[in-house]
Order: C-alpha cells, then sequence, then structure tokens
C-alpha cells in the first residue's frame, strides 16, 4: 500500500472517528431519555422563532403511535373533552407501545412524516407490565442511530400518556408540533439537517435496515437487563460499557446497511464506495468481504484493476442509480 | 356464501362507511369529500356515508350491502373504536363474517371534536386516517377466538357497605363470593358513623344486620385482615393471590366472650375510635364487629413483641389464642372481580392554618361521629378533646381539602423514590360531595342533643342535592343553625383555649370576628391509602383526581376498562350511603354477567412465530412479561413457541425478535406497515 493511500486511510478513519465523537457518542453519551426530551434548548428554539419568515409556515406531518390503554384513551378523552390541538398528528394505535418495531417507527419518515411520536403508558403503569420500557428502550436507541447518520434524533418522540390524561396529551401534540416545526421539513434547505431529501431518505433507510438487523435489535432487546441486572457473577455492566458497544454496532451496521444500498443501486468497486461514503477503503472491504462471504453481494465486473460488487437484489430488481448519494461525508 | 369470501385468497372487497354522527362529524369534516376520497382506492367496492351508521339503520344498510355486494372487509370511520368496536363486529358476525376483519377510523374523538376550528385540515386528516384504515383492511385476516374457562365465583375487595351489598347481591343469585377485607373487621367507614342524613337511621342499627346476612350467608366467604398481593389472568379466570395478616386468634374457635380483653395489661390508643380513647392489646374493633373474633395487635402485644405475658392464652378457656399464626399467602381463582375499597378520610394536617393536629379542639367531621356516637370514646356525651367540656359554641367549617382550586389537584403520577401517590394531603380539585349533608346532619344533631349550643357553619356552597337533603338542610335552618357563607382564611387558639375564627360573611358583606368552643372540620374524601399500588396490581386505570376509573363516564359508571373487574363505592368518586349501595348493585349484576357464562372468546391476539427465520435466541422469552412464549428444543433446533393460554398479546415479542420472526395477529408487521404508509397519502 502506497504512503498516499495510508495517509488517506488515516484520515478517513481520523474523520470518522471524530464523527462518531460528535454524532453517536453524543447521542449515546445522556443517560436518560426523557431528560433530553424535554430539555429544549431556549436560546436554539429563540433563534429559529427568528429564522422562520412570517407567512411561510411549515406545517409538519406527526405520525403516533399509541397504545390501546393509556396514551389512545387519553387522545379519546382529549376529543370526548373538545380540547383542541394541532392537526398535524394522525394516529396509528398499537395494543401497546412495546409493540412499535424500532423499524417501524421510521416507516413514517420513508413516507413523508417530518416527525413521529410514540405515546405509552406511565412507567409502572402499563397494561402489560413491562411493554413501555421496551418501547423506551428501542426509542433511545433508534434515536442514537438517527444522531448517528445526522438526523436530528428530535424528530422521533417518546412520552407517556394516561387513559386520564386528555390535556397532558393534547399539550404534548402541540410542544411536539411546535419542536418538529423548529427542525424544519425532512430534506430541503429549511430542514435542521440540511440534506437534499433524496439523501435524507437514503439515511432513513440505511437507519432502518440497521433496525432490522439482528446485532441492533438483540442489543435493544437486552441493554434494560444488561444495564439494571447483576449477571451470576454479580457484575453489573458499566453503562459507559454498554454505550460503547452500542456506539460500535451503530457505526458498524451504517456502514455495512449502506454498502448494501449502494450496491443495490448498481455495481461499485471499494474505492469509489470508500470515497462516496467518506470513510477508508480498508473498513468498506471488511465489509465487503463479509458481505460477499455470505452471499449478500457478487463480483460484477473488473474495471481495469478494480473488481466492482454488486448486490444479489439488484440483479433481481435491475433498478436504476439515483444520483447524488454522499452518505457520512457530512 | 359470504364468509367463504373471508378466506385470504380472495381479493379484499371492502365497504367504507363514513358517519356524520349527526353534526359531531360532519359539523367539521366534510363527509362527502372523505367519502369521495375513498371510492376509488384499491378493494374499495362500496362507499357511503351515514347520519348515524351504529343507529339500526345504518347497520342494516352494512348488513345489506355485505350480502348485495359480497363485501368481506368493513371499513367505518366514525367514533372511537374503544366505543363501538364491539357493535361493529357483533354486526359483522351476525351477517356471516368474522369480526376481525373490521376496521375503524377514529374520526370523531381524534379528528372533528379536536379540530373544531379548521374545517379544511380536519377534512383532510380524516381523508388519511380513512386511507390508512382501508390500507389495513385490505390486510386483515379472519381470526378465530379462543374460549376460555369461567370460573363462577366472584371476589369483592373492600368491606365496606358498598362491599357488603355486592356480596349479598352476588351471594343472594347463589354465586359464591369471597369478601376480602384489610381490618380486622367488616364495616367500613359506615360502621364509624353514629348517623346518617337525611333520615338521622343509627348508621350500625342498619348495617349490622347486613353484616351478620353476610356472616350467615353460605355463599359468601370472608376472608377479613387479609389484602390483596397479586393478580393474574383474565376475565372469568383471574388468579388472585390474597396475604392473610395473623390474627393470633383463631376465628373459629373464638365466641367473643372477652375475658381475653379483660385481662390484658396493654393499653394502647383506640384507631376505631379515632386515637380518642384506649384499647386493649387484644381487641374487637366494635361489638358489632363480623367476622365476632378478637385479634391481637402485634405492634403492641406483649408476648409477641417482648416475648413474655401469654395472659389471654391462660386465660381463654376455648384455647383460641394461637401465637403461632403467621401470615400466609392464599391462592384464590374467581371469574370476576368487584373492587370496593372505599375512601380515606382527608387529613387535614395538609392545610395547617386550620390548625388540625395543633389546637386539640380543632377535629374532623369522623372524630365528631366518634365523640357523639353512644358507643365511642365519649359514650356518645359531645366532649370536646382539649379539656373534656361540652362545647357551648360549635363551628363546622366546610370544604376542607376540597373544592380547592388554587392548590389544585396534583392529580396523577407517582412519588419517583418512593412509589407511592404523590401529595396524599394536598388539597383536591373536585367536590367530595358528602360532606355539606355530613355538616348538615352534624349540626343537627349537636342542636338535637344541646338546644342551647350556638351551631355556625361557614360554607361556600350548600350541595344538597338528594333525595330529601334539601328539606333536612331546611329543617336545620329552622332549628337556629347560622349557615355563613364564606371560607375562613385561619382559626386561632386563644390562651384559655378558644378558637378565634375571623372570615367574611359575603351575604352581609361584614367581617365576623367570632369565637368557638370547637371546631369540626368537614374533611372531603380522597383515594384510600396504596390505591396506585393496588391500582397497578389490578392494571386499572386512575381519573386525574386519583380515584379508579369507570369504563365510560355515563354508560359504564360500575365496570372498568378492564373486562371482569367491576367498581362499587367511593373508589371510584365519592358518593353517598345510597349511591354506593347502588353502585354495589350495578357491579354485582355486572359480574354476575360474566359468571353465567360458559365459556368466553378471548380475543386471540397472540404472536405468529415463522420457523424458519427464528433462531431460539430466546430475546422473546426473556421479555415477555408472561412468560407467554418458551423456547423449545425442535427437530430443527431451538425455537420459539407461544402458549396461547398466558399470552394477553401486547406484541413486545414481535417487536423485540432479533431476526423477526415474529409478528402479531390482528396487528401484524404488514398490516401497521401498511397503515403507516398509507396514513400520509392525503397530506
Amino acid at each position: 500500500m502506497s504512503q498516499q493511500a495510508m495517509d488517506d486511510m488515516n484520515q478517513a478513519e481520523h474523520v470518522l472517528g471524530i464523527e462518531q465523537a460528535q454524532g453517536l457518542g453524543h447521542a449515546l453519551g445522556t443517560e436518560s431519555l426523557i431528560e433530553t426530551e424535554h430539555g429544549i434548548d431556549k436560546e436554539k428554539a429563540f433563534r429559529d422563532e427568528q429564522a422562520i419568515e412570517p407567512g411561510k409556515a411549515f406545517e409538519p406531518v406527526i405520525v403516533g403511535f399509541l397504545c390501546n390503554w393509556c396514551s389512545y384513551a387519553g387522545a379519546d378523552l382529549a376529543g370526548t373533552s373538545r380540547l383542541s390541538y394541532p392537526t398535524n398528528l394522525r394516529v396509528i394505535r398499537v395494543m401497546c407501545s412495546g409493540r412499535v418495531d424500532p423499524g417501524l417507527m421510521l416507516e413514517p419518515f420513508l413516507r413523508g412524516a417530518d416527525g413521529v411520536m410514540v405515546l405509552g403508558c406511565h412507567p409502572a403503569d402499563c397494561h402489560y407490565l413491562t411493554g413501555n420500557y421496551q418501547a423506551e428502550q428501542r426509542v433511545f436507541c433508534v434515536r442514537a442511530v438517527l444522531e448517528h447518520l445526522g438526523i436530528e434524533s428530535g424528530r422521533l418522540y417518546l412520552d407517556w400518556v394516561s387513559a386520564s390524561e386528555g390535556a397532558r396529551f393534547a399539550e404534548l401534540v402541540m410542544e411536539f408540533a411546535h419542536q418538529v416545526k423548529r427542525l424544519g421539513p425532512i430534506g430541503g434547505r429549511e430542514s435542521r439537517e440540511g440534506l437534499p431529501l433524496p439523501e435524507f431518505m437514503r439515511r432513513v433507510q440505511v437507519a432502518k435496515r440497521v433496525t432490522e438487523g439482528e446485532k441492533f435489535r438483540w442489543l435493544v432487546g437486552r441493554r434494560k437487563a444488561l444495564l439494571e441486572e447483576e449477571n451470576v457473577y454479580k457484575e453489573q455492566l458499566p453503562g459507559r460499557r454498554f454505550h460503547d458497544l452500542m456506539s460500535f454496532v451503530v457505526v458498524e451496521e451504517c456502514l455495512r446497511a449502506a454498502i448494501e444500498l449502494l450496491t443495490e443501486e448498481g455495481p461499485m468497486s471499494v474505492k469509489d464506495m470508500a470515497e462516496t461514503l467518506g470513510v477508508s477503503a480498508r473498513k468498506v472491504l471488511e465489509h465487503t468481504a463479509y458481505l460477499k462471504k455470505f452471499g449478500f453481494l457478487e463480483l460484477h465486473d473488473v474495471i481495469g484493476c478494480s473488481p466492482r460488487y454488486v448486490s444479489l437484489k439488484h440483479r433481481l430488481s435491475k433498478g436504476e442509480r439515483q444520483e447524488g448519494f454522499c452518505l457520512m461525508s457530512l | 356464501m359470504p364468509s367463504m369470501l373471508q378466506d385470504t385468497g380472495f381479493d379484499a372487497r371492502i365497504g367504507v362507511y363514513v358517519c356524520h354522527c349527526g353534526l359531531n362529524i360532519a359539523g367539521v369534516v366534510d363527509v362527502e369529500a372523505v367519502r369521495e376520497s375513498a371510492r376509488f382506492l384499491e378493494g374499495v367496492v362500496v362507499v357511503r356515508d351515514n347520519r348515524y351508521t351504529c343507529s339500526e339503520v345504518g347497520q342494516k344498510g352494512i348488513a345489506d350491502d355485505i350480502k348485495e355486494f359480497m363485501l368481506n372487509r368493513v371499513v367505518i370511520a366514525s367514533c372511537s373504536p374503544r366505543l363501538h368496536e364491539k357493535t361493529f363486529r357483533t354486526l359483522l358476525e351476525k351477517s356471516g363474517l368474522n369480526p376481525h376483519l373490521l376496521e375503524m377510523a377514529n374520526i370523531r374523538e381524534h379528528c372533528s371534536w379536536v379540530h373544531y376550528d379548521n374545517h379544511e385540515a380536519a377534512t383532510e386528516k380524516a381523508k388519511g386516517l380513512v386511507h390508512s384504515s382501508v390500507a389495513r383492511a385490505r390486510l386483515l385476516q379472519p381470526l378465530s377466538r379462543t374460549k376460555g374457562r369461567v370460573v363462577p365465583e366472584v371476589m369483592v375487595v373492600g368491606g365496606g357497605v358498598a362491599g357488603i351489598s355486592a356480596s349479598l347481591y352476588l351471594g343472594g343469585m347463589g354465586i359464591k363470593t369471597y369478601l376480602v377485607e384489610r381490618e380486622p373487621s367488616i364495616g367500613g367507614h359506615m360502621a364509624m358513623l353514629d348517623k346518617t342524613f337525611p333520615t338521622l337511621d343509627c348508621s350500625l342499627c342498619i348495617l349490622s344486620p347486613k353484616m351478620v346476612e353476610v356472616a350467615e350467608c353460605e355463599n359468601i366467604k370472608v376472608l377479613s385482615y387479609s389484602e390483596i398481593e397479586k393478580v393474574e389472568g383474565q376475565v372469568g379466570d383471574f388468579r388472585v393471590q390474597v396475604r392473610r395478616k395473623p390474627r393470633y386468634v383463631n376465628e373459629e374457635k373464638c365466641v367473643g366472650c372477652g375475658d381475653c380483653v379483660a385481662k390484658c395489661p396493654v393499653k394502647v390508643k383506640d384507631d376505631f375510635n379515632r386515637n380518642m380513647g384506649t384499647r386493649k392489646a387484644i381487641y374487637i374493633p366494635f361489638p358489632q364487629a363480623i367476622p365476632p373474633a378478637y385479634v391481637i395487635d402485634d405492634q403492641n402485644c406483649r408476648y409477641l413483641t417482648q416475648g413474655k405475658c401469654k395472659i389471654c392464652q391462660a386465660v381463654c378457656e376455648r384455647g383460641a389464642i394461637e401465637y403461632d399464626q403467621t401470615s400466609y399467602v392464599e391462592t384464590i381463582e374467581v371469574g370476576a372481580i368487584i373492587v370496593a375499597t372505599g375512601f380515606q378520610p382527608y387529613d387535614p394536617r395538609g392545610l395547617p392554618q386550620y390548625g388540625y393536629g395543633r389546637f386539640p379542639n380543632v377535629i374532623t367531621s369522623l372524630d365528631f361521629e366518634r365523640l357523639i356516637c353512644a358507643d365511642g370514646p365519649t359514650y356518645g356525651k359531645l366532649k370536646r378533646p382539649g379539656d373534656s367540656q361540652v362545647p357551648k359554641r360549635v363551628a363546622f367549617i366546610q370544604c376542607v381539602g376540597s373544592r380547592s382550586v388554587a392548590s389544585g389537584c396534583r392529580g396523577y403520577g407517582l412519588d419517583a423514590e418512593t412509589g407511592s401517590s404523590v401529595g396524599a394531603t394536598d388539597p383536591k380539585a373536585y367536590c367530595s360531595r358528602v360532606c355539606c349533608m355530613i355538616t348538615a346532619k352534624q349540626a343537627f344533631m349537636v342542636k338535637e342533643k344541646y338546644p342551647d349550643a350556638e351551631v355556625y357553619v361557614y360554607y361556600i356552597d350548600m350541595r344538597t342535592a338528594g333525595k330529601g337533603f334539601e328539606e333536612f338542610y331546611q329543617r336545620g335552618r329552622h332549628e337556629g343553625i347560622v349557615f355563613l357563607r364564606g371560607k375562613p382564611g385561619e382559626i386561632e387558639e386563644r390562651d384559655d383555649g378558644c378558637l378565634r375564627i375571623i372570615s367574611e360573611d359575603l351575604d352581609s358583606g361584614c367581617i365576623l370576628d367570632l369565637c368557638f368552643d370547637m371546631v369540626v372540620l368537614a374533611q372531603g374524601l380522597t383515594p384510600p391509602d396504596g390505591l396506585v399500588e393496588f391500582a397497578q396490581k389490578m392494571n386499572l386505570s386512575r381519573s386525574e383526581d386519583g380515584f379508579l376509573m369507570e369504563g365510560h363516564p355515563k354508560l359504564r359508571p360500575a365496570e372498568t376498562a378492564i373486562d371482569g373487574i367491576y367498581l362499587a363505592g367511593c373508589v371510584q368518586f365519592p358518593k353517598d350511603i345510597p349511591d354506593s349501595v347502588a353502585q354495589a348493585g350495578a357491579a354485582a349484576a355486572a359480574a354476575a354477567v360474566t359468571c353465567s357464562k360458559e365459556s368466553i372468546e378471548i380475543d386471540p391476539l397472540g404472536p405468529v412465530i415463522d420457523e424458519a427465520l427464528c433462531i431460539g435466541c430466546k430475546l422473546c422469552e426473556m421479555l415477555c412479561p408472561y412468560g407467554a412464549i418458551k423456547v423449545e428444543l425442535t427437530d430443527k433446533g431451538p425455537k420459539a413457541k407461544s402458549i396461547e393460554v398466558a399470552c394477553k398479546g401486547c406484541g413486545v415479542c414481535g417487536a423485540s425478535c432479533s431476526t423477526r420472526a415474529i409478528t402479531m395477529k390482528h396487528y401484524t408487521d404488514s398490516q401497521l406497515t401498511a397503515q403507516a404508509k398509507a396514513i400520509l397519502e392525503v397530506v
């Protein structure tokens, strides 16, 4: 390997390292999800209010997953009490907030939603005993993935509403609609992320793949137990270690998902992928080799001396490649 | 045959019905536009709008359409499914369709009622909700309900007048009933009252025959001195763990002769008499107690605390004293549960300006009941606690702990540290309903016993809505009770023990500066101690005021959101004795309906496990709160298996499965995804 290539690689790793620290590490550094939810940056909010031009108000679209027993009933009570709240929210009923799959939380974004709410019963009040705690773990981890991918995690919101809290429900919807308004629409210049819409969607797609992956789901499922319970040796996993592990998994899984997506769109060489994704060629090669070994990728052709890989799914769909994929090179 | 079409091999034929609900929906949402937007959606065969879809005409229209258009899916855009899902499912069933092929779009509670100020956006939202429902309906699968067994027995929790009445109704119907009471005797707060309003019946004289009836009814088993530890199962088949606290006295052997009490050397404050009198460490709460057996107070018994004494055992001729009793848990299977755990009087120490607890002559209305009761610590003489003198001037202050909007109702929530309810002594926003009449009664009783006494009542409003209430209140006025409109800000104690109240009389506009020998605070009614934990055990919701929430405020006042659990008495909201008894009757009838069924249909919402994808990682097994999914070794390796009877259908396993091998019936991944996609079709 030439000295030049080595330098490039180091630099790329360095960049990734910084990003990890800023994006993912930051997201995971905060212990309590609820705290971050309510800790609204006042100064930032003020700046944003100033930035919105009068008369050009952006009305966000929000999809809410509400549990049947508490929050859906609370929303019904808001209705019977005639408490007006913004029309932005559309509700999907589930039996328990614990039913909301991490992938399902991201689905609405792919359909153009600007924000997603998951509402469950108050802690210790869950109709199914612990479903809301699971929802909490999932939202926490999905937000970490979003942060890593440069998407505002404030677009995904979790809170508790009891069957008697119609007024609280209306208030939460209003608050969240405001919060999403400040974040702007998904994609485009006005969005907080500043990503073009297709790029935003791709990143959500990457996130969705990660949340559908085995490693991620296992960690999410075990998070509560690992952090709160002792193992047979009466040892408890330190929170920091779990977070490091989670950060590592998120970084790796995001990269792999991104490679999968790229090669689904058309054949690509490792070098091109590394360039597009802004990570080291070695990293990409590692994942490409893995994906090839397990039959997700195949060798398409060799141009010059670089082999190009393509996803098996591509051969099946022959989908056309779209321009402007610049994942992680933010 | 329409039922043939349910087979998923056939294409969906969907009927969409958009309800006007009079003007409830149509007044805000453009119903025709919503209807038309659904017309050309995939699979939709017929779209209609109805004035009232739930009416007989509306329902018949749907039934006819199912036949005529061979519909195999029905989408109804109307009110909340929590209200009418059952109605329409029954309709589908009658029309030969599987009840699970119904989908409802909630365009009333979630749309027209909350977006009345923006008709256009509400219409667009309603369209989105209908599209989402149609998308889900396309993927709905017919499900067969499983049948659960019904244990034809009922548990009544709480032995106050509501619990007693419910038990008697049930026992009278021949239904085996367990009456669980936390205290050593049933009777509840009613047993502590002297008289009842407005008839001035002696409270215990009318209650104790009912208590005796309970004891004699062969269908009722009283589990006194017991508490609910855990509740499992569902309607028709609850398993309740009841902790039986030790009485140290054998209930069967004790005849209540009282020899033990006479000899017991330990005297303690009598909590039944509101700590104003004394009782022994072995005691019976009141003479008419049921079960009529003594109980040893293990906190104060000399033998149980210090290891020597045993006098009661020595004097008991029947050998009923058993020091070696320990608490144990009994598991009881019942088909329905009635919750009648009553209330707790508001503790006025939360309002220090009235000096309760500091000034001996400031008492509460319940203290007053004990003082004036012939069985009370003063044998019916109204002696004020400070110096045992009979007061000549008595003031009553209304709404102590109730209707305090300024302090407000802290409402719902748990203390993060202790897990107990927040602000038990915070004044409440609601009206406790009974205090006006309690005060009217007590003021009348003072006048009756001591015609020369001066009686003043400080009130905000006198609320005397009830049969004979207003007449009783007017009678009190004629007897010379002075009613002053205005709530005193503070009570001061003078050196001679008299209590000075300065307040404004709103009717005359005068400032009144009066002194009294005794002040009675009309304490409000608050949720009973430990209701938060109890509600969690039973999975019940509480209203903002902290009481248990009824199934529907108008139409299901004695039911809860949980099938098979019913409410009676003050645990739902403060109410007087006749209302408690009436609600007990309603709860008993509802419980009897459950018990009269041979089996109960349970919604089949369990998981569907794709064995090809399952890797037996046990994540689902670890996360399932009910132990309803287990990994078993099969010939293809370890695979998850659902245990249908234990499953409640929450879906935690489905959403957690590491290989996404699990989906839930009726809330499948594809249904929810389709909904999430379609809900934003119209923006």
